[in-house]
């Protein structure tokens, strides 16, 4: 009975945890499928938006006051950051756009221990502490949390894509952006676009993890590696597939914690995307990948 | 309504399109031939938008429009189809066709689904299929798929590039006379790029063999058929053997 216990235990927090890399990891495919840059900087996002959050809260706003604002400052803060650092420079290398974005990674980080100092913070859960028993399990509510709205954030996603006009269009650069140019629909407009969105669901990840796992000027480093192993995982193509990638590697990264050490988590994740890139570069997914964003 | 002067298109230091004119009127139907890597794709791609020409003009109604982008040309009233058909593999036909109106959609959404059921008039085939995805469709439906899209964006100036390619006569002849109904209801004019000579010039008013970047022949349609160094070079028939 222990061990089950256990099994759940971990699964759930791997699940926790992957549902947070996923929103970062979409944000990581609709980047690179739009505008064809690997966003290093992704993960300063979700830095951002949890720093941010803690912020708003603690000068008085309401919790879901302070989320959304600091969704849309966060978003902001991406498309200017599209506009100055990656729409300039669109033409160049990947390699010198790779750069770039790391470049602004340290910037944001810098700009973070600027304001909020090196020092951890914390967010109060978005609805008590108090555990909920499940499968001889422990649950936090703030998992819950987790999971339901990145979910929730995935299925918008979805929609979006897939049924408004604007998504559509968007999906239409992704598959083919001379036919897309022809029809009046303008590619920078949707690089716009498309890295706010991508900074909005980082942050979205950001402010549902900090409860749980605090929040520090350098949150956004470890987070923005580990979704960028899922989305390589998943093919970087497939948002789906993404999804599952990130899931994957949370529920991996939770059983090496909780059987091996927690030292060994990172290493894991790591090896995982090496055996990937050797085996199946395409993706674990990539039979299924005809589908994109 | 068009008027192209002495359009020059480079691809990096080649010059591919040399000092080109000719006009298209209101509701003609103009047909450009020439053989393969002759320049016509980089024609109209200087005039869509997509090259910026080297230097030249391009006037439509006493607007300039040499140094446009595409997605102001589109907005200005020319529409290209590309060679090719360049649809949207992923997404539906009744999609493909309603992202063809994307420049104007936003501010007449109502007037859009209007012009969709035309196409659908137009290419009754279309509208057997209007969730299926663009990429599962045949070659000829591609075209039509790709001739709708195109007509969705509302032009004055239609311009296809080789709407004929690896499809059978009889669709061929199927698309050319959608073409001509197309201008005969709508006024909209059409500038044809074709290989299949015979197809292009026997729907058109005008037309003019290209070569090298340069124009070495034009005029009426029905004389250029006739024209024995045309026929030599492209149709490789002689007269007696026609029809
Ligand atoms: N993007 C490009 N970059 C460099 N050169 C190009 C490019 N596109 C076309 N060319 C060159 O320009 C010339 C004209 O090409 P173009 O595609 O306009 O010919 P075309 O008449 O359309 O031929 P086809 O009948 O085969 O479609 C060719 O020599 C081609 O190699
Ligand atoms: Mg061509």
């Amino acid at each position: 009975m222990e061990s089950l216990s256990q099994l759940m235990q971990l699964l759930f927090s791997g699940l926790t945890i992957g549902s947070i890399y996923a929103l970062i990891a979409i944000g990581f495919v609709i980047t690179y499928n739009i505008t064809g840059v690997l966003n290093f900087a992704q993960g300063e996002f979700a830095m951002l938006g949890a720093l941010l959050t803690i912020s708003l809260s603690s000068a008085g706003l309401p919790l879901y006051l302070a989320v959304i604002l600091a969704i849309l400052i966060v978003m902001l803060v991406g498309g200017f950051f599209e506009r100055a650092a990656i729409y300039p420079a669109r033409k160049s290398s990947v390699a010198t756009l790779i750069i770039i974005t790391i470049g602004i990674s340290f910037v944001f980080r810098g700009a973070a221990i600027f304001i909020w100092g090196t020092q951890p913070h914390s967010l109060t859960p978005f609805s008590g502490n108090s555990p909920i028993r499940i499968f001889e399990a422990v649950l936090l509510p703030q998992s819950l949390w987790a999971v339901g709205i990145s979910l929730a954030a995935l299925a918008g996603m979805y929609y979006f894509f897939n049924k408004t006009y604007t998504g559509k269009a968007v999906t239409a650069c992704v598959m083919n952006r001379f036919a897309a140019q022809l029809m009046g629909i303008k590619p920078e407009k949707m690089s716009f676009l498309s890295i706010s969105l991508s900074a909005g669901l980082g942050a979205l990840a950001g402010i549902i993890i900090a409860p749980i796992s605090g929040a520090s000027y350098q949150m956004g480093l470890m987070l923005g590696m580990k979704a960028f192993i899922a989305a390589v995982i998943g093919g970087l193509t497939n948002a789906p597939a993404a999804v599952l990638g990130a899931f994957l590697i949370g529920i991996i990264e939770a059983f090496s914690e909780g059987y091996l050490s927690s030292g060994y988590k990172d290493a894991v994740s790591f090896a995982v995307l090496l055996l990937v890139l050797f085996f199946m570069p395409n993706g674990l997914f990539s039979k299924k990948s005809g589908k994109r964003v | 309504m068009i008027n192209v002067h002495n359009l020059s298109v480079n691809h990096g230091h080649l010059k591919i399109i040399k000092e080109i004119s000719f006009s298209v009127g209101k509701g003609e139907i103009v047909s450009i031939v020439g053989a393969n890597g002759a320049g016509k794709s980089t024609l109209l791609g200087g005039i869509a938008g997509i090259y910026p020409p080297a230097s030249g003009s391009i006037r439509m109604e006493d607007e300039e429009l040499a140094m446009k982008n595409s997605v102001a040309i589109v907005c200005k009233g020319i529409t290209l189809v590309p060679e090719r058909r360049q649809i949207f593999d992923g997404l539906t036909v009744e999609d493909n066709l309603i992202l063809g109106s994307y420049h104007r959609y936003s501010k007449e959404k109502k007037q859009c689904l209007q012009d969709l059921e035309m196409v659908y008039d137009y290419f009754p085939k279309l509208a057997t299929m209007k969730s299926r995805l663009g990429g599962l469709l045949s070659g000829g439906e591609q075209q039509m798929l790709a001739i709708g899209r195109g007509l969705m964006a509302k032009p004055k100036l239609l311009m296809l590039d080789e709407p004929s390619l690896g499809l059978a006569p009889l669709i061929v002849r199927d698309i050319m006379n959608i073409l001509v109904q197309l201008r005969n209801e709508t006024g909209t004019s059409i500038l044809l790029v074709e290989q299949n000579i015979k197809a292009a010039l026997s729907i058109s008013d005008r037309g003019f063999v290209l070569e090298r970047g340069s124009i070495v022949l034009e005029g009426e349609a029905e004389s250029l058929l006739q024209n024995q160094s045309v026929r030599d070079a492209y149709l490789g028939t002689s007269p007696s053997l026609q029809k």
